[in-house]
């Protein structure tokens, strides 16, 4: 494979290369699912109607909800109470209802089916309230996946911006900037979640991944600092500078795209990392509020209940799992690709 | 270079005393604190006064230093305007308790010693309103110690303020020494004050001496803490360093030298699964399934002996301890493979790559050789400096792996500390973690130098 | 790879929607994997008091050793300064109190230490005759002194011990005559004196103040802040005995313990576990003072006290045999992981109360919660019985008020609200909580009915309680909002009255004094009545209620008083907990009594051969 074809650019390079790496193209798709999960949730699981026909009018009320919850639209009065279940036995001749595939929503409860194995109406069981355990983990995807995108992307701002700053001035920016880095790193973390937790009024996933995104940009700083001071001292650098370019033209246009990429690489495993880190604090009783269902809560929940309750672990397990060796190999595969020197 | 490495040691003081800053104010700024455990759950006391459950924190408080201003105290030269805006306060109709009013009272509290001539004084005058007079004894009562009790009628408490003041015989009739002389300061012991009577000043003082003072759960010294937890801790970060290394780099070299094989991809996938296994969930699993519950009995699930065990022989105990560390240890280290393969795979295939490997291998030297003399010395290298990781190490557990396998270490030792507002313990972790953290970046900083004859660090501009 | 997504996405769809093919309706009650699990419940009432749940009969002999576990290890062992349970709970097998409870009146008039007392006719002094055969575990005699001694050291107000201080507030003077009569005077006639005056541990002077420095000064000076400021020597023995090594025998060569008890301590090691041998030498061993279940048993040689903080670890230990009882366990691992066969044929369960009761408790000072009828409504809206049975595991005794449900202060003709959400959503009407502005939320003068359950981070029950009133709440136009926060956070939300609902637990004695908790005196400054709880005839009756001698008199005004709170509601009572536990069932003797923790372990003793058991 030599460069026969004359005018690929580098972004065809990098994706041909990629998809020479089949682990990496399966993972791919697997987080293209994933998404779609993370966007459609509602709609997979849900306790209310897609659609339905109610005395003689049609209604959306899984649209509505988001009318509701965004735009401070009202429910419908025949609807306040959100019972759509019981409902059904007003139901007139001609009035329908077509449910979400998984029909239950991820905090509604019903003691009597607690703990019931995997079954026909409980796809993976249900846990200690009697819950369906997919549908939590459905609604789960959406808490792990920001998580891991949010805190990153914060990271990734922060860790950039002032590796960057501090590779390319050196000098006193450099050593302030050094130390800084130096303080994060021996930082409590875990104090300043318990801080941030108990000082904030709501308790929301949003703290923590802010906090996560505030506290994990070292790495990308100093990486970005070392590509900078590598980068500072060649051509095409100098050649701007001696042309009179602006500092921040010359940072931004210039030297910033050619470290991008490899800070790329670490941000999807960053992703992967933070995932984790959070079902961690979800078991230590940090993570989201109650009643926000996210792998990491499901499974500590579920510690109580083994080895009775072995579908209660093993799903989340699994979808924790299946989540972050995706994102680790589809970054292992963007590495692989990114690399030059390594094409063979 | 050494002039380099002096200024870099000098760096990290006051690199240290921003970090003690940040995390003193992190720590104190958390709400909640330890007077809450202090209390444990008290149904069954007689608190029959109003002011006691108060005063019972109160003098939890005192006895930790925990009433005192934070980093600096300036309270013991601004206590009339305190009492201006406390004043005001109570114009306004405001209730003499609650939050509102302990966060109104509480730099006069801090002013302590300092403010009693003047609020003596102000009793003295008399023209305080009722509201006013109850909290200037209320103060006084509390810093002070005074026996007032809210039973007593309010005339009854002023005279006992003019006894203790100015001394005078008590219904005994024992003569009691003025209180009056002990509460003169002069400038230099008020600007003494300003560091002495506020908390991190104190601290500082004492964390240079390396004495980080007492716990306050249990008030035992934070070094006999440290010194019980750390060797606990060192058993296992230090083993799994250790596997960890032995594992992952033969892999990551594996890994390398046969890149896009079935044995690479293989590797691969399996370290990234171990990777993304949650550990308190194996730590579950396989207390649950190998700890001899209803499933097999191959680990004991708790601790780090059996009970006895100070009796049996040298061998036996290390057999014991081995029995029991190896479950936690290998929960401990499985998720560290994936990285640190990663990671010298890496290094690996990018001096493979290198001009000088592609001339030994022109020069016809044989594939073992140039993997394993050539470029394995090299890859080495950043492995090698990550050494340094080993300083902290010695201090960190894990909090997760130490609480589920109940083993005494310094995870659990510091979340404890964390949860309980032990600040003694927190400040002492964080800051010994912080000095080795950093002495570990320079070792390795240094190592690299060592190793690495291309850098120098004289045209540091 | 346009295609290969889609199909991926089709076959995902597939997979859910034949998963959910099946019928939707489908409930499998599970009712009979509920109730009792095989294990002994006990339940002690009024006519019995100590209950026995090993086979009764058999001859106790003396030896063995036990291992229990438990899940928090004592800061340290010093007993006025330490606020653990789990101290408390270790040192009272070592440390003796001068009265202590019969165990078949409950009455606390029992004399331990003491060999007799009296009170004085005005009620205000109490004296001790001390026994004269008492011998500390080193071989001296425990006099009067020691005694006066221990009352000194609480009363310092510079020993880190201001909780317990706060319960000897109203003593004035205390002092000896002679080597063996002590008496302490208090400047109240207060119901619970002879139990608080009588019932604190006695520690060793020799050990704790060998240089006396407490012999200088009286309880008198000890109470005057003009003396206790002055003299150093106050001071210089608080930070002592603060730090006394006494208090932490941590590791191989640590000074013992020296009690009084019928135990001896033995070893301590941090992280570990915490043992003590049985005093072969003990004052009470061979005397006949005492008739049945006391301290004149003491069969084991050695009791273990291992700490495992995880809750399926110390189970699996029990299995596995490294542990022989395990106190305390969750109620889901008591009904789902130990009925197997093997189990059961092992070891013994066993399930008992101890007065310790669960509620949820409404900030009355909400506007949400200040109308009663609101109050009430919420208690209704509670499926109480659900939550039982599902959650807690039928481990709950349901209770109407504040008394321990057992003891005799407890109102037995009150009858629990029910389960009605009809009726409660009329009473929420009545009180004017109505939807006037048509947002789908009640509200009441422009203030929505939006509030904020909190819930400490450990307690898996309080979780669930507010996650399933959210749920029904949300049925019926109410917001709750779930808040999370770990304990430190939490009570000093309480204290600061930082909160609209809390769910907590109330640990109690056989008898109580509901003043601290009830009355409004308590209300702020970090009292503990801290919901707020307002009503004029119950400070009334709680006020007098303290003074009141006659134990029948008090508790007609007690009964008086569960009135008023079954009425106001300011908490919605929720259950008694039976704490359930398991032992091996080598193990005979074992009983079983209604005060903290729940079981004493001088009777048991244990079967050296299997054999025995089987005849």
């Amino acid at each position: 494979m030599d460069q026969m074809a004359p005018a690929r650019t580098y972004s065809q390079i990098v994706s041909s290369q990629f998809k020479k790496n089949k682990l990496a193209v399966i993972s791919l798709h697997v987080i293209y699912v994933l998404l779609f999960i993370f966007i459609f949730g509602d709609f997979l699981a849900n306790d209310k109607p897609i659609v339905m026909r109610y005395k003689g009018e049609t209604y959306f009320p899984v649209f509505r909800e988001y009318g509701v919850k965004l735009l401070g639209m009202q429910w419908q009065d025949a609807f306040k109470s959100q019972q759509f279940k019981i409902l059904e036995d007003k139901y007139e001749a001609g009035d329908w209802a077509i449910y979400p595939v998984i029909p239950y929503s991820s905090t509604e409860y019903n003691l009597k089916v607690k703990l019931q194995p995997p079954s026909m109406s409980h796809v993976f069981g249900t846990d200690e309230l009697g819950r369906d355990v997919l549908s939590q983990m459905i609604h789960g995807t959406r808490v792990s996946l920001l998580v891991g995108f949010v805190a990153v992307a914060i990271y990734l701002a922060i860790g950039i911006i002032l590796g960057a700053l501090a590779g390319f001035y050196g000098g006193i920016i450099d050593i302030i900037i050094q130390r800084m880095i130096e303080i994060m790193i021996t930082f409590p973390r875990m104090f300043l979640i318990i801080t941030i937790v108990a000082v904030t009024e709501t308790q929301s996933i949003l703290n923590i991944m802010i906090i996560l995104g505030f506290t994990g940009w070292t790495g990308v700083a100093r990486f970005t600092r070392g590509e900078f001071l590598k980068v500072k001292n060649e051509d095409y650098v100098v050649a701007a500078k001696a042309l009179g370019y602006k500092d921040f033209r010359t940072i931004f246009r210039h030297v910033l795209p050619n470290t991008l990429t490899p800070v790329l690489v670490t941000a999807t495993f960053g992703v992967a990392a933070a995932i984790l880190i959070e079902s961690g604090l979800s078991f230590l009783g940090f993570g989201a509020p109650p009643e926000q269902a996210t792998w990491g809560s499901l499974l500590s929940s579920a510690r109580a209940t083994l080895p009775t309750g072995w579908w209660l672990t093993t799903f989340p397990g699994l979808a924790i799992f299946i989540t972050v060796t995706v994102y680790n190999l589809v970054g292992e595969g963007l590495r692989d690709a990114l690399d030059p020197r390594l094409k063979q | 270079m050494w002039r380099y490495f002096l200024k870099r040691i000098l760096l990290i003081f006051p690199t240290l005393l921003g970090i003690s800053i940040i995390t003193f104010i992190i720590i104190k700024m958390a709400p909640g604190d330890p007077t809450a455990f202090k209390m444990g759950n008290q149904q069954s006391g007689m608190s029959s006064d109003q002011n006691l459950a108060k005063q019972v924190i109160e003098q939890t408080r005192e006895i930790y230093g925990l009433d005192k201003p934070l980093m600096l105290n300036f309270t013991i030269f601004n206590y009339e305007e305190n009492w201006e805006e406390i004043r005001d306060y109570l114009k306004a109709g405001n209730p003499l308790s609650g939050r509102a009013y302990d966060d109104i009272v509480e730099p006069i509290k801090q002013a302590d010693e300092v403010a009693v001539p003047f609020l003596v004084g102000l009793l003295e005058q008399g023209d305080l309103s009722p509201e006013e007079t109850l909290v200037a004894l209320e103060i006084l009562t509390i810093k002070q110690k005074l026996s007032i009790s809210v039973d007593m009628s309010l005339d009854r408490q002023l005279e006992y303020v003019q006894n203790w003041w100015y001394g005078g015989t008590d219904s005994t009739g024992v003569v009691r020494k003025a209180a009056e002389d002990s509460y003169q300061f002069s400038g230099l012991q008020l600007f003494q004050k300003i560091f002495t009577e506020a908390q991190y000043p104190r601290w500082l003082v004492n964390m240079m001496m390396l004495e980080f003072g007492n716990s306050i759960k249990d008030n035992r010294p934070v070094w006999d803490h440290i010194k019980e937890s750390v060797p606990v801790s060192l058993i296992f970060t230090f083993t799994s360093f250790i596997l960890a290394y032995l594992i992952a780099i033969p892999l990551g070299i594996y890994s390398a030298t046969h890149q896009y094989t079935t044995g690479d991809k293989v590797t691969t996938v399996i370290l990234f699964i171990l990777y993304s296994l949650p550990n308190f969930w194996v730590a579950t699993m396989a207390i649950v399934f190998l700890g001899g519950g209803d499933f097999l009995n191959i680990f004991p699930v708790s601790g780090l002996h059996t009970i006895g065990y100070e009796e049996l022989g040298f061998w036996a105990r290390t057999g014991d301890l081995l029995h029991h560390v190896a479950l936690p240890l290998i929960i401990w280290t499985y998720g560290s493979f994936s990285a640190l393969s990663r990671y010298m795979r890496g290094s690996m295939l990018e001096v493979i790559r290198q001009d000088y490997i592609r001339t030994a291998r022109a020069k016809g030297l044989s594939e073992r050789v140039v993997t394993y003399k050539h470029a394995l010395r090299n890859s080495l290298i950043p492995i090698i400096t990550m050494l340094a990781n080993l300083l902290p190490l010695a201090i960190s557990g894990s909090i997760i792996i130490e609480s589920i396998f109940s083993i005494p270490g310094m995870g659990q030792l510091s979340f404890n500390a964390v949860l309980f507002r032990d600040y003694p313990i927190i400040m002492a972790v964080t800051t010994i973690s912080a000095m080795l953290t950093l002495f570990g970046i320079l070792l390795s900083d240094l190592l690299y130098a060592a190793v690495d004859p291309r850098i120098t660090f004289e045209e540091k501009r | 790879m346009k295609k290969s997504f889609l199909i991926q996405f089709t076959l995902l769809i597939l997979l859910i929607m034949f998963a959910n093919l099946g019928d939707r309706s489908e409930e499998i009650l599970i009712d009979d994997e509920l109730g009792n699990a095989g294990g002994i419940r006990v339940e002690l009432t009024g006519d019995e008091t100590v209950f026995e749940s090993s086979e009764p009969g058999l001859v106790p002999e003396q030896g063995g050793t036990m291992v229990m576990v438990q899940s928090a290890e004592p800061e340290h062992l010093n007993s006025f300064t330490s606020t653990s349970a789990a101290a408390s709970r270790f040192l009272n097998y070592i440390y003796e109190t001068l009265l202590d409870y019969d165990y078949e009146t409950w009455r606390y008039d029992r004399p331990l230490l003491a060999e007799s007392f009296e009170m004085s006719n005005d009620g205000y002094t109490f004296t001790f005759k001390i026994r004269e055969n008492v011998y500390w575990h080193d071989g001296q005699q425990l006099t009067a002194d020691d005694v006066l001694f221990s009352i000194k050291a609480v009363l310092n107000p510079f020993v880190d011990c201001a909780p317990m201080r706060s319960s000897f507030s109203k003593v004035v003077s205390a002092g000896t005559n002679g080597d063996f009569i002590f008496h302490i005077t208090s400047s109240e006639t207060y119901f619970r004196n002879q139990e608080i005056l009588g019932g604190f541990h006695i520690m060793p002077k020799h050990i704790w103040d060998p240089e006396g420095l407490l012999d200088r000064y009286s309880v008198e000076d000890l109470l005057n802040s003009s003396i206790t400021r002055e003299e150093a020597a106050i001071k210089e023995f608080a930070e002592s005995f603060n730090l006394n090594p006494q208090g932490r025998p941590v590791g191989e060569d640590a000074e013992p313990i020296i009690g009084s008890g019928p135990w001896l301590f033995d070893k301590w090691y941090t992280g570990d576990y915490m043992s003590m041998v049985r005093n072969d030498n003990y004052w009470g061993a061979d005397s006949t003072f005492i008739p049945g279940y006391t301290e004149d048993g003491a069969y084991l040689d050695k009791i273990i006290v291992k700490v495992i903080s995880d809750a399926t670890a110390s189970l699996t230990a029990l299995k596995a045999g490294e542990v022989d009882f395990v106190p305390r366990m969750r109620a889901v691992q008591y009904h789902t992981q130990t009925n197997s066969a093997d189990f059961l044929e092992k070891f013994q369960k066993v399930s008992y109360t101890v007065p310790a009761y669960s509620y949820i408790g409404w900030n009355n000072d909400k506007p949400y919660f200040s109308d009663k009828r609101v109050r009430q409504a919420m208690t209704m809206l509670i499926d109480r019985e659900a939550y039982n049975k599902y959650i807690a595991y039928d481990m709950g005794i349901p209770t109407i008020g504040p008394f321990y449900i057992y003891g005799e202060q407890y109102n037995h003709n009150i009858e629990r609200w029910p389960y009605d959400p009809v009726r409660a959503v009329e009473l929420i009407e009545e009180a004017g909580w109505i939807d006037h502005d048509g947002d789908g939320i009640r509200d009441k003068d422009g203030v929505p009915f939006n509030f904020t359950f909190s819930v400490s981070s450990g307690s898996t029950g309080s979780r669930y309680m507010a996650l399933m009133l959210k749920e029904d709440l949300r049925k019926v136009g109410i917001v709750v909002n779930i808040r999370q926060l770990e304990w430190s956070v939490y009570v000093e939300n309480l204290r600061d009255r930082q909160f609209d609902v809390v769910s907590l637990l109330w640990i109690g004695g056989l008898e109580t004094d509901p003043y601290q908790i009830w009355h409004s005196d308590n209300i702020g400054d970090r009292g503990s009545n801290y919901i707020g709880f307002r009503n004029a005839e119950a400070d009334s009756i709680i006020h007098h209620a303290r003074f009141v001698m006659d134990k029948e008199k008090r508790n007609a005004m007690y009964f008086r008083l569960q009135e008023i709170f079954h009425d106001e509601q300011p908490y919605t009572f929720m259950f008694y907990q039976r704490d359930p536990g398991a032992y091996l069932k080598e193990f005979h003797g074992v009983k079983w009594i209604p005060i903290r923790p729940g079981y004493k372990l001088y009777s048991w003793w244990r079967g050296t051969s299997t054999m025995e058991s089987a005849l």
